[in-house]
């Protein structure tokens, strides 16, 4: 059964000479994860009043249709009982604070306190709410205080701390700055791993595409389009009907537009995670795209996921969440070594993969056992290939990746040389703590302290002299000489 | 709110400041009631709050009783009026007068100075709660308190904002004076916007839940509350019998 199911709902507010929503029908199952899109003044913040109750108890005007929660009509629930069920969050962080209580942790409580939950159940909650959103430090301050993200952060504890089966977040972060943004998604995760259906307003769509599974996209108070992300958010149509799309999927678009071709993003990470038999987690929640051409260096601590990453996507591993995409086709359903056809992988120990008697032999091997011929193999991936390499044999696997990079192929290399990514690699990916932390050029990689100290990495040398020098953003030698000498 | 006055329940605190107002309203004279000035200063000292209570009634009350003093003593036209210069003259009827009133009026606003400050508004909203009153008037109470350092931030940026607009804000007594209206509307637009959204918010905390209302904070009655509790009953009945007699 449906959890949220509106049938031909229409709605006009009181005083307006026309309906704002035009005869809307869309369920949505436990568990989901909605993201509610489309231009201003389309009827998303009607939609989200509609079901949370607000309309017409609040706002009063005309409802038409059927609003079903759990299978009962809206109406049907109590005032309290209402926001039980359905939780609601919207973007002033300053407005939703109550004004009534002096310290967060007894904002905290105030929904709680509201619907009679006894005393030690609510300092209960409260405590695990305060781990959970980490406002230890937050506790015992007045929530007029807090700065817009830790109003926000507090008042979205405060409301699911009444445990609602279903979450609405109308445009929680159009306030807040990219840090704060990035906290109120984490949070958006953990309730989606607590199984909770969520509806989530947002212009953020690049943000929308990574966490929501479905998409409702409104035009002029109609349902203009609804379906999965993945094919809502990557259909032109979209942008038709006022609605925005990701940034990748646009840049695909343009590219498709200028060269004619088709695109389909060469090789996908999608939200993988993997987890051995006994349990241990070795990558979690993962995402990561390589177009052709690429030359990526992913770097990072030992025991930070990365050659699990790489296995992932040659499928020696499998993942168990999410999945590995090559050309658009998961490779959920493929051996290895169908796999290995279109991803090469070379080991960080050359002897783990060196069994022939000749050269020669040794490079045929792989390709006469597929039947291949050597332009077949798209790409390849090299593991830690500088350990123990002079640095002629150094630049000569830095001449090899980049030329293969150069024929069209991604070439994607883990190594713990950084003047080896300075010198071959345009994108840094770094992994700490089984998650990608950040990817990005290798100037602003080595040059975000606050990562490297997270990520247990130290910048090449080069950067350190220019550090102590007293110079910043520095690469190469020659942008060293040309600010002192 | 940490001395043993502090501690005391709201309920209590009120008892006392009840006795005390209706021993200065119904006493005639001014004696007592410039005498219960110095009571509660010494409550003060005791609860660690004097400073305040004198900062606040230097800066609010004092001038009403000088102002009211000027007036009934040396302006307004009694028979014994004495002319000291052109309209200004001595009256010892307005001093008895004035006397009168403002011994009154320092009595019972010392006396509500003090109860507000060694009282927190959480333990008065938690007391008024547990002696049924309803939820609404105590979020009342509490929204007010908390809601006025909040549009003075609001007044502050909205000043800003004019300023920023080419509104001149600063300079002589008309030209501020000038400046308040401008500040007005969007003071009040913006306070009326916002109640509408924190509505929302307070019934996504279950405002209007019918169920029985708890608290996660509490406050308990001590021996020492009864006990002034009955001697303010005994106080009460001992004086209206001594005004009958």
């Amino acid at each position: 059964m449906a959890v949220i199911s509106l049938k031909h709902v229409s709605y006009q507010y009181p005083l307006e000479d026309h309906k704002v929503i035009r005869d809307i029908s869309f369920e949505i199952e436990k568990g989901q994860v909605w993201g509610l899109i489309g231009a201003n003044e389309s009827g998303k913040t009607s939609v989200c009043n509609i079901i949370r109750g607000f309309i017409p108890e609040i706002y009063r005007g005309t409802l038409e249709g059927d609003v079903l929660i759990k299978g009962k009509k809206i109406e049907e629930y109590g005032p309290g009982e209402r926001a039980s069920i359905v939780g609601y969050s919207f973007q002033n962080p300053f407005t939703q604070i109550s004004g009534v209580k002096e310290t967060v942790y007894e904002e905290l409580a105030y929904g709680m306190e509201n619907t009679g939950v006894p005393r030690e159940k609510m300092k209960e909650k409260v405590e695990e709410l305060i781990r959970i959103f980490h406002l230890e430090k937050l506790r015992d301050k007045n929530p007029y205080e807090l700065s817009g993200g830790q109003k926000q952060r507090v008042a979205l504890a405060s409301m699911l701390a009444l445990d609602p089966e279903i979450v609405i977040l109308d445009e929680p972060t159009s306030q807040l700055d990219p840090k704060s943004t990035e906290d109120i998604f984490e949070i958006v995760k953990l309730l989606k791993e607590q199984g909770k259906t969520i509806i989530l307003v947002e212009h953020k769509v690049d943000l929308v595409a990574e966490y929501c599974d479905h998409i409702l996209l409104l035009a002029d108070g109609q349902v203009a389009m609804q379906g999965k992300t993945e094919e809502i958010l990557t259909d032109p149509q979209v942008l038709v009907c006022g609605g925005q799309l990701p940034q990748v999927v646009l840049y695909f678009l343009e590219r498709e537009k200028r060269t004619g071709k088709k695109n389909k993003i060469p090789l996908t990470v999608q939200n993988v995670s993997f987890a051995y038999p006994n349990g241990y987690t070795a990558v979690e929640d993962v995402s990561m795209a390589f177009e052709k051409g690429e030359a990526v260096a992913i770097i990072g601590q030992n025991g930070a996921g990365k050659t699990t990453t790489v296995k992932l996507m040659n499928g020696l591993l499998r993942p168990t969440k999410g999945e590995v995409l090559i050309e658009g086709q998961s490779t959920a359903d493929k051996t290895t070594a169908t796999i290995a056809r279109k991803v090469g992988y070379v080991f960080q120990n050359p002897d783990d993969q060196i069994f022939q008697e000749s050269i020669y032999k040794e490079i045929s091997y792989g390709l006469v056992k597929q039947k291949m011929a050597p332009e077949e193999v798209k790409r390849r991936t090299l593991d830690e290939p500088t350990a123990g390499q002079d640095r002629k044999s150094t630049e000569l696997l830095g001449a090899i990746g980049a030329g293969l990079a150069k024929k069209g192929k991604i070439v994607i290399t883990i190594t713990h040389d950084m003047e080896f990514v300075v010198k071959y690699f345009k994108r840094v990916i770094v992994m700490a703590e089984k998650k990608k932390r950040r990817d990005a050029s290798p100037r602003e990689i080595f040059w975000d302290e606050e990562l490297l100290r997270f990520s247990s990495l130290k910048q090449p040398y080069l950067c350190q002299l220019a550090n102590l020098l007293g110079h910043r953003d520095i690469l190469t030698i020659g942008e060293l000489l040309e600010v002192t000498v | 709110m940490n001395s043993a006055i502090g501690k005391l329940y709201p309920s209590t605190k009120f008892a006392v400041l009840l006795l005390l107002v209706i021993l200065s309203v119904f006493t005639p004279g001014y004696m007592l009631q410039y005498l219960m000035f110095l009571v509660v200063l010494l409550f003060s000292l005791c609860a660690g709050t004097a400073r305040q209570f004198l900062g606040t009634f230097f800066k609010s009350i004092f001038i009403i009783i000088i102002f009211i003093f000027a007036i009934q003593v040396f302006i307004i036209s009694n028979e014994d009026a004495q002319p000291i210069w052109a309209f200004i003259h001595f009256s010892q009827t307005g001093l008895n007068d004035s006397l009168s009133m403002t011994s009154k009026i320092v009595a019972i606003s010392s006396l509500v100075i003090c109860f507000f400050q060694v009282t927190d508004i959480k333990d008065i909203t938690f007391a008024l709660e547990k002696s049924g009153t309803p939820r609404k008037v105590t979020f009342l109470i509490s929204s007010t308190i908390q809601l006025i350092p909040q549009m003075s931030a609001l007044s502050k940026t909205i000043t800003d904002a004019q300023k920023s607009r080419g509104i001149e804000t600063e300079g002589s007594l008309l030209i501020r004076a000038k400046a308040f209206v401008p500040m007005l509307g969007p003071l009040v637009l913006s306070s009326i916007q916002q109640t509408e959204e924190r509505m929302l918010a307070l019934e996504s905390r279950a405002f209007s839940s019918k169920a029985k209302k708890t608290s996660i904070y509490e406050i308990r009655k001590k021996p020492a509350d009864y006990v002034l509790d009955i001697l303010c009953v005994a106080g009460l009945i001992a004086y209206i019998a001594w005004r009958v007699m």
